[in-house]
């Protein structure tokens, strides 16, 4: 999807839609505040949590672009598992409250800024190219577009093999996290007696 | 453009207003567990917040670390649960596409089930 | 939707693929029920006759296959070039299994072992025939993830985790960035098919398919371990256990330089000026950066990751001259490289085994008399390395440097004949460490040398036998490299 649907979206705004609008606006928010929290909170917990509000008001803004199934792969799985998976780590680190900045500008910093810079310049000329009429190209949805029943078309004809190799992908990752992650406790077991 | 979104939105109308409801039940419990609570608790001394206020002191929490056991779970749920994401679509479509969509559904669960076994034949899924 | 036409699927054309991970499920499973001892014996005699059957499976359809044809919705193609590139895949295999036979640690996890060896070789060959960027990307995690735990199964050995994390992180970089430069190639194409792309890049922007183009490469450069994206490699190489080294030393780099000529030549044909420019540099560094490190290296593992690395510049040089010929090259180096490098890593393995150590140059003294056939066979790999008779990586370099001069780049032949002559240095020194050593440093084995390893013995001899067959019968294995070239569409015809 192209990126002037929100525009698209502030166009039907005012044909006079304010519950489209009203949605985004909170999502849009939403996203950015908790976006800066992930940053701001010392403690990584409260981090991570905002996290998963970053990623789920995401997902809304996924569902406005009527990307159906991305929204809802965003929510199970990034919402739902990798964060519980940062969360977890966070845990089995013992979970600490970093603190920030403590080595004062660094090269990592320089490079946040100089990558937010980037990112805020590419949002910018977006914003312009499309206030200019510059990203005229409507997109062509169809009404299934982005709909589960469609990318499961998708997956029994034009990507067969590919869904099929991806069953086992995650089967080899499976046998590699137990033969990785179960042998460790053994050894730690070992060492001890 | 304008009615998809618009018959988009009209589709998640439901779910939109179940994740406010969602949002505010804790939402309010949270809020209203400070605005009605009877203790100022910044006032109080320290000893008055305490579970006893006298006896010896437990000393600074311990740092405790979770086991390994928690980080492989959840790393065997996330592969487990990218295979639900890619099931779904397809599971959508199955009535549509027969019996096609069956035996490639099938295989996808094949594989799915070789990882349980192994999984489960290793012990990964024991508690240490 | 109801017009909805299922893909056919050719189960003969996808044979050597299903076959290997057919018996990769039947090791998993089956040794899971297996007392721990035979468990290392199935997992073996299972893995040999699987690598063998798909072998034999490729070379049929090699046989049989003459114009090449998508399979599956056109997501693989079934061509001679995928067809040997997954004999090269399953030989190394076959050689892996009889090295690894005898290798101790990795506890009970043997069955395991056979498993993700299986597997990977299962990933190379679908990778080798992927014909749109998701199998491509696809095919590239299957086989990666493999040797990512193949790399770390002896978790008993720090060293082994220490390579594995590496290799994950490192190698998890270079896919994404593959997957990036394809998501540039679709945006700007519109097209995954590699056919599609290239009949699409014209009215493409041409910015897009450019960083596209470059970033793909650099993602196969970081699999073909090609300087400098080759910064995991000698890590890699000395922490993985030795069979695996050997394995990943031969069956990726044909992987990996096997789907770099395909994507390149018939992806971007347009780009053909850029991206040989493009390799020649890579080809330069990498000759440059291996030479030159594998000159102060003691740790034999390390120096032959290094001399991977100078041999990935080599291969690149073939794809570089952008020809039939350096095709040709290509696959003919291949056959005589992966024989000698699993051959070469088979030799450090025994060694390692008969100190429980790591083999460095100075404990290599006396090997030579003490073994005389694994030390003059090792003596023929140095050989066989620096590109001398009766080592077929000798005409293997002629070719490749008379592909390059015929694209009209006599200085690229000239930087190949330097870096060659430099690592006569290097190679030599495994010879004079086995043989030239005064008789009191020679190193003895701890405990007298283990039993005889007959699996790995064999295996070397097989490797042996390879490496002058390659020279020896070169006139026929040409003709099989312009077979499996021949339907690339290189610039001219």
């Amino acid at each position: 999807m192209p990126l002037e649907a929100p525009v698209e979206v502030m166009l039907a705004a005012s044909a006079g839609n304010v519950l489209v609008w009203v949605v985004w606006v909170v999502a849009a928010l939403a996203l950015l505040s908790s976006g800066i929290a992930v940053v701001l909170f010392t403690n990584p917990f409260y981090s991570a949590l905002s996290l998963i509000g970053n990623l789920a008001s995401l997902a809304v803004l996924y569902l406005l672009l009527s990307g159906e199934f991305v929204a809802g792969a965003q929510v199970i799985v990034y919402a739902g598992a990798i964060v519980i998976m940062f969360v977890f780590v966070l845990a089995y680190l013992g979970g600490r409250a970093d603190a920030p900045w403590a080595g004062g500008p660094t090269l990592q910093a320089a490079a946040a800024v100089v990558a937010a810079a980037a990112i805020a310049l590419e949002v910018i000329v977006v914003i312009a190219l499309a206030a200019g009429d510059q990203l005229s190209d409507t997109a062509e949805v169809t009404g299934a577009f982005g709909s589960p029943a469609e990318i499961g078309d998708l997956f029994l004809s034009d990507h067969l093999l590919a869904f099929e190799a991806t069953s086992i992908v995650l089967l080899v990752a499976a046998v590699g996290g137990v033969i990785l992650g179960s042998a460790m406790p053994q050894r730690s077991k070992a060492g001890a007696d | 453009m304008q009615g998809v979104l618009l018959a988009a939105l009209d589709d998640w109308f439901p779910f939109l207003v179940y994740a406010l409801f969602a949002a505010a039940i804790p939402g309010s419990m949270l809020l209203f567990s400070f605005a009605l609570s009877t203790r100022r608790k910044e006032r109080a001394p320290r000893a008055q917040r305490m579970p006893f206020e006298s006896g010896v002191s437990t000393g600074p929490p311990k740092l405790q670390r979770f086991t390994v056991s928690f980080y492989l779970t959840a790393m065997l749920f996330i592969v487990f649960d990218i295979e639900i994401v890619f099931l779904y679509p397809v599971a959508v479509v199955l009535d549509v596409v027969g019996p096609f969509a069956l035996a490639e559904f099938g295989f996808f669960i094949a594989i799915l089930a070789i990882a349980y076994v192994y999984v489960w034949k290793r012990g990964a899924l024991e508690w240490r | 939707m109801n017009e909805f036409t299922a893909p056919s699927i050719d189960w003969s054309a996808l044979s050597p693929v299903l076959v290997s991970l057919g018996g990769a499920v039947v090791v998993l499973l089956v040794s899971l029920f297996l007392p721990v001892r035979i468990r290392r014996g199935f997992g073996a005699v299972v893995a040999s006759v699987c690598f063998l059957a798909a072998g034999a499976a490729a070379i049929a359809l090699f046989a049989a296959d003459e114009t090449g044809r998508g399979i599956v919705a056109d997501a693989l193609r079934r061509d001679r070039l995928a067809e040997l590139a997954e004999i090269f895949v399953m030989g190394a295999g076959l050689l892996t299994v009889g090295v690894s036979f005898r290798e101790r640690g990795g506890g009970d996890r043997a069955g395991e072992y056979y498993a993700l060896l299986l597997t990977a070789a299962s990933g190379m060959a679908f990778f080798v025939s992927a014909s749109n960027l998701m199998t491509l990307f696809l095919g590239l995690e299957w086989f990666s993830i493999c040797l990512y735990v193949l790399t770390a199964i002896a978790v008993e050995r720090l060293s082994g985790l220490e390579a594995g994390l590496k290799y994950l992180i490192v190698g998890s970089f270079g896919s994404a960035v593959l997957l990036f430069g394809s998501a540039l190639v679709y945006g700007a194409t519109g097209a995954i098919g590699f056919e599609q792309i290239a009949a699409g890049t014209d009215d493409a922007e041409r910015l897009f398919v450019v960083a596209g183009l470059a970033m793909i490469l650099v993602g196969l450069a970081f699999k073909a371990s090609a300087a400098p994206f080759h910064m995991w490699t000698p890590d890699v190489y000395e922490g993985a256990p030795t069979p695996i080294t050997g394995f990943m030393s031969a069956a990726t780099k044909v992987a990996a330089l096997v789907v770099t000529l395909r994507v390149l030549v018939t992806v971007f044909p347009s780009e053909a000026e850029l991206w040989t420019v493009a390799l020649a540099v890579i080809v330069c560094i990498s000759l440059a950066w291996g030479n030159l490190a594998a000159l102060v290296q003691t740790n034999v593992k390390r120096m032959l990751a290094y001399s991977s690395i100078s041999h990935a510049g080599f291969l690149l040089m073939a794809i570089a001259a952008g020809n039939a010929l350096g095709g040709r090259a290509l696959l003919y180096y291949l056959i005589a490289y992966s024989a000698v490098s699993v051959g070469s890593f088979a030799v450090v393995a025994i060694r390692e085994r008969e100190l429980a150590g790591p083999v460095t140059l100075a404990s290599l003294a006396g090997f030579g008399w003490e073994r005389p056939f694994l030390g003059t066979s090792m003596a023929l790999f140095m050989f066989g390395f620096i590109g001398l008779p009766p080592a077929g990586i000798f005409l293997g370099k002629f070719y490749v440097f008379s592909a390059v001069i015929d694209r009209g780049w006599t200085w690229l032949a000239i930087v190949g004949v330097v870096a060659t002559v430099v690592s006569v240095y290097y190679y030599a020194g495994v010879i004079r460490a086995m043989f030239m050593q005064r008789r009191e440093l020679a190193v003895v084995a701890a405990g007298g040398s283990p039993p005889t390893d007959r699996a790995l013995v064999a295996a070397v001899a097989v490797a042996v036998v390879v490496t002058i067959g390659s020279f020896v019968a070169a006139d026929p294995l040409l003709e099989i490299a312009r077979d499996a070239v021949a339907l690339l569409p290189f610039p001219e015809g």
